[in-house]
């Protein structure tokens, strides 16, 4: 527990991060909480309403349907935030556990998945999941999927190196010399290790997995209208742009204030866990 | 002892490090010098202030956070610490240089070895490409690396064949003074005596001062002609080697001397006497080395004991010793 | 050296294989039958059943591939477009030019603006334009391409009016989608450089370029920047695979036609040999940025070009000294 009061601390040192983290808070707790703050359903239309520009009545103004833009901004952001933390500790799970295993068991194995994972490489994550979302269709959990299988390797890579490292170090060596099975030895000594890197893997692709999302939704890829995906509003607002801009305005700077406040708060988490950083 | 010119005189030199929620006292009035032709042994535990004193000279100290607070270095009658930028990069490798604690890290991986030592005769010496190529071949054959290596990388070679590259990037100008922090601490022992001899045989063909900072008593009584003992950022004896050896005055330079390491004793790193260096952000009122010291007097504690003469040259600073001057 | 990039060259073939294959498993698991898609819905089974033959699509998947890597080398023939009939190589390397010139131009200004920006953060690390960039450099990478592009035609193409919103009759018509594309990256590229910038500002050999006497300005720019470079290229390499990918969506706001458009557009008419086909192309750009990458780093890194070098000159060096 001092170790998570210690990371806390160090967490805080610096201002721009509480601000960020309290402020991201803030959006989750508003997301969670969304069927009670939302002053409209995500998709309630009203015809007699359509096009409004911001005002008291409608925070951020109406789309061509009527609907309450705040409002659906908020389901949205409950939607973005699911898929994203979803994705990302999904990802960060299977990618560790393949390159772990990888690299602890060295040799040919380790080869074979290398050069596998290469070829996945070979392609900019996005086209992969392009091409992946474009084979499974769209919907909110292929979407996903797609996300998932094209970060996936990345994230592998990423977890290879520490545990190849920590192979070779005494303490593993002194476990295996003293006929530890190699589950105890994984659980025991390499996963402990390794979480550290993994958490600050975790943070910082959620708001990867949140941005690929809403891109595969705004390509028409991804999550359908009229559900209020951020990428989906930002896509069907982009007609209306030229006279009612806060249609994509307002989505694009809730999704900017998400995204830089969770971006910021993984810095923070990344420097505040790295050892090489501590004093 | 014959009179010989001072080269290099540091006084009352007090280097800070200011980071954010506290100061660290490093340096206290540190004074110090080194004459024409001599080599100085500062001896001193880990953390001491030694590193930041060479560094200090040189100014070569990351600031903020260090921050050299008063005192003046005066080499050759000007005070470094007044120098411009651009006069003090004439002094920079070429009238003082400087051999790192650890050859691993000291040479920049992706130039060639031949070209580092060949950047510092650029800088100073006004030769043709062609005779600075032949200069750094020769400085390198005497270091004791054939010359055809001049094109090879830093990770080409061992730990010892670097050091030996930076001994021969730090005398490639022929300086005055050579700063040598800790040059053998990251080598093997079998090594260390090799370089060290070879930067006594250097030393003595180029006739350069040398400042040599370590831990080790035996390479002092090896390479030193004096001593200055530090402990927690200030001078707590000095004098010749002799005097230090003979005389041995400070108790913790007794303490030292009963902590030298063996090889059948292996130790990186000397814990001399019980406890630890007091943290420099945090020093005690009195005597810096009261809370460890075995014949501590009252006033040790609250008072600060000043520098005190007990032989020619042989300066001390503790409390059992004052009024004594001479003796 | 040569010997380097031949062997980089050589293990490149494998995974463009490998990336074939991936591609044509993929997109073979897509719902639909192609020789519906081809002779439409409401076809007859002897025309759809001839339409499988003639297409191979009969056959097992392995060697469908087979003759679909066979063609590529032998011929340079991508297949047959489901939707036109046409062969899909013409229409997609019509459409390539397009997509080099805004990715290339846009890892350009990344490269020139991030990198730049970054060495005078480093160098000037904590003062007010360390600060200043490093805020905008967050917004830049949390802000979404695709919002980028849109607030940018609203702002530069619908209220001032200086720049045009889409089409590709001229240079200005590059100029948005070309800030669209680089603006995120230059930010990534931005903090990369400026951290790997300070982590060498720490190294030992920084300090006794110094003590040489090496003026501040040399020091940083041959001592410090060279060796931040190793991972500054990285980022380059990463970044020219998000550029591509953000092609897609720059083509898409702003219409150019481009590969990634050309692609959107096929998916949506599940014309899968022109997705197959520009997929690939747009991975093989990615592979030939990453195989210069790989040069660059054993340009700059004699480290890695070691590795490579024959090591038996190495072991008789290090034996005869």
């Amino acid at each position: 527990m001092t170790g998570f009061k210690d990371f806390f601390r160090r967490l805080c040192k610096n201002r721009l991060t509480v601000v960020c983290l309290i402020l991201f808070v803030l959006i989750v707790l508003a997301v969670i909480f969304a069927d009670f703050i939302a002053p409209y359903g995500w998709d309630d239309q009203n015809i007699r309403d359509r096009y409004l520009a911001p005002s008291a009545e409608h925070l951020c103004g109406t789309d061509n349907y009527g609907r309450d833009i705040f409002s659906r901004i908020l389901y949205g952001g409950r939607m973005s935030l699911e898929i994203g933390l979803i994705s990302a500790v999904v990802t960060t799970v299977i990618g560790a556990v393949i390159g772990a295993t990888s690299a602890y068991f060295g040799g040919k194995f380790d080869n074979v998945v290398m050069r596998v994972l290469d070829v996945f490489m070979a392609m900019p994550p996005i086209l992969l999941a392009i091409a992946i979302a474009a084979t499974l269709g769209t919907g909110m959990l292929n979407t996903m999927l797609a996300v998932i299988i094209a970060g996936i390797p990345m994230k592998a890579r990423v977890a290879r190196g520490p545990v190849l490292a920590l192979r070779n170090q005494e303490f593993v060596e002194a476990a295996t010399a003293s006929n530890s099975s190699t589950a105890k030895i994984i659980f025991k000594h390499i996963i402990p290790n390794i979480m550290a890197p993994l958490i600050v893997q975790t943070t910082l692709s959620i708001s990867s997995s949140i941005v690929s999302v809403a891109g595969l939704s705004f390509l028409g890829l991804g999550v359908q209208p009229p559900e209020p995906e951020w990428g989906a509003m930002l896509s069907a607002g982009r007609s209306y742009l030229r006279d009612y801009p806060w249609m994509v305005i307002a989505p694009g700077i809730a999704m900017l204030l998400t995204l830089f406040s969770l971006n910021i708060v993984g810095d923070g988490v990344r420097d505040a866990l790295d050892p090489k950083l501590r004093d | 002892m014959e009179a010989k010119e001072t080269l290099l005189e540091i006084n009352d030199l007090t280097i800070h490090y200011c980071m954010h929620d506290r100061t660290v006292r490093a340096v206290n009035r540190v004074s110090l010098d080194i004459r024409k032709g001599e080599t100085l042994g500062l001896v001193g535990e880990t953390g001491a202030g030694k590193t930041t004193i060479s560094l200090g000279i040189l100014r070569l100290l990351q600031e903020p956070p260090a921050k050299i607070v008063e005192g003046s270095i005066l080499f050759e009658g000007q005070d470094i610490l007044k120098l411009s930028d651009h006069e003090l990069r004439k002094i920079r490798g070429n009238k003082i240089s400087m051999i790192f604690q650890d050859p691993m890290t000291a040479l920049n991986p992706i130039d060639t070895v031949g070209d580092q030592i060949m950047e510092g005769i650029q800088l100073h010496e006004k030769l043709s490409k062609k005779d600075a190529y032949r200069k750094a071949c020769e400085t390198l054959e005497m270091v004791g690396i054939p010359a055809e290596r001049y094109h090879d990388y830093p990770h080409q070679f061992s730990g010892g064949m670097k050091q030996r590259i930076i001994i021969a990037m730090a005398l490639v100008c022929r300086p005055e003074l050579l700063l040598a922090d800790e040059p053998t601490t990251a080598l093997d022992v079998t090594i260390q005596t090799q370089v060290l001899d070879m930067i006594t045989r250097i030393r003595e063909e180029l006739g350069t001062s040398m400042l040599l900072i370590t831990h080790d008593l035996g390479v002092i009584a090896d390479m030193c002609d004096r001593v200055a003992v530090i402990y927690a950022g200030q001078i707590v004896e000095s004098g010749t080697t002799e005097q230090i050896f003979n005389e041995t005055s400070h108790p913790y330079t007794v303490g030292l001397f009963g902590a030298i390491p063996t090889l059948d004793m292996k130790q990186d790193r000397l814990v001399p006497i019980d406890g630890l260096m007091p943290d420099p952000a945090n020093l005690p009122e009195g005597c810096k080395f009261c809370p460890r010291c075995k014949n501590k007097l009252p006033v040790c504690e609250t008072q600060e004991p000043e520098l005190t003469e007990l032989g020619s040259g042989h300066m001390v600073r503790c409390h059992l010793f004052a009024g004594k001057e001479g003796a | 050296m040569t010997k380097f990039i031949v062997k980089r060259v050589l293990t490149m073939i494998p995974v463009l294989l490998g990336v074939s294959l991936l591609v044509f498993v993929i997109l073979s698991l897509a719902p639909g039958d192609p020789a519906v898609i081809i002779a439409g819905d409401y076809a007859e089974e002897s025309i759809l059943e001839q339409t499988r033959e003639d297409l191979g699509l009969n056959q097992p998947l392995l060697v469908q591939w087979f003759n679909y890597v066979k063609d590529i080398v032998t011929k340079g023939d991508f297949g047959v477009s489901w939707r036109t009939g046409k062969g899909v190589t013409a229409e997609i390397l019509d459409r390539f030019p397009t997509t080099l010139l805004v990715a290339l131009l846009g890892a350009f200004f990344t490269a020139v603006l991030g990198i730049g920006t970054g060495i005078i953060s480093a160098v000037r690390q904590y003062s007010i334009w360390d600060n200043l960039a490093t805020v905008i450099g967050m917004v830049g990478v949390s802000m979404p391409n695709f919002f980028t592009g849109l607030l940018l035609v609203f702002v530069f193409a619908q209220r001032l009016k200086i720049l045009p919103a889409s089409g590709n009759e001229g240079w200005e018509y590059y100029v948005l989608p070309i800030i669209t594309i680089a603006f995120s990256s230059c930010a990534s590229q931005m903090r990369m450089t400026r951290s790997s910038m300070l982590e060498v500002m720490r190294q030992d050999y920084i300090r006794t370029a110094r003590a040489k006497g090496q003026s501040e300005r040399k020091v940083v720019l041959h001592h410090q920047l060279k060796n931040a470079m190793i991972p500054i290229i990285t980022v380059i390499g990463q970044q020219f695979g998000i550029l591509l990918g953000g092609s897609m969506i720059v083509e898409q706001i702003f219409s150019l036609p481009g590969v990634g458009k050309l692609m959107m557009d096929s998916i949506n008419y599940r014309d899968y040999p022109m997705v197959r086909a520009s997929l690939l192309l747009l991975a093989f750009g990615f592979c030939v940025v990453n195989l210069l990458v790989d040069i660059a780093y054993a340009v700059v890194d004699p480290r890695i070009r070691s590795q490579f070098a024959k090591s038996k000159k190495k072991k008789a060096k290090e034996e005869a000294a």
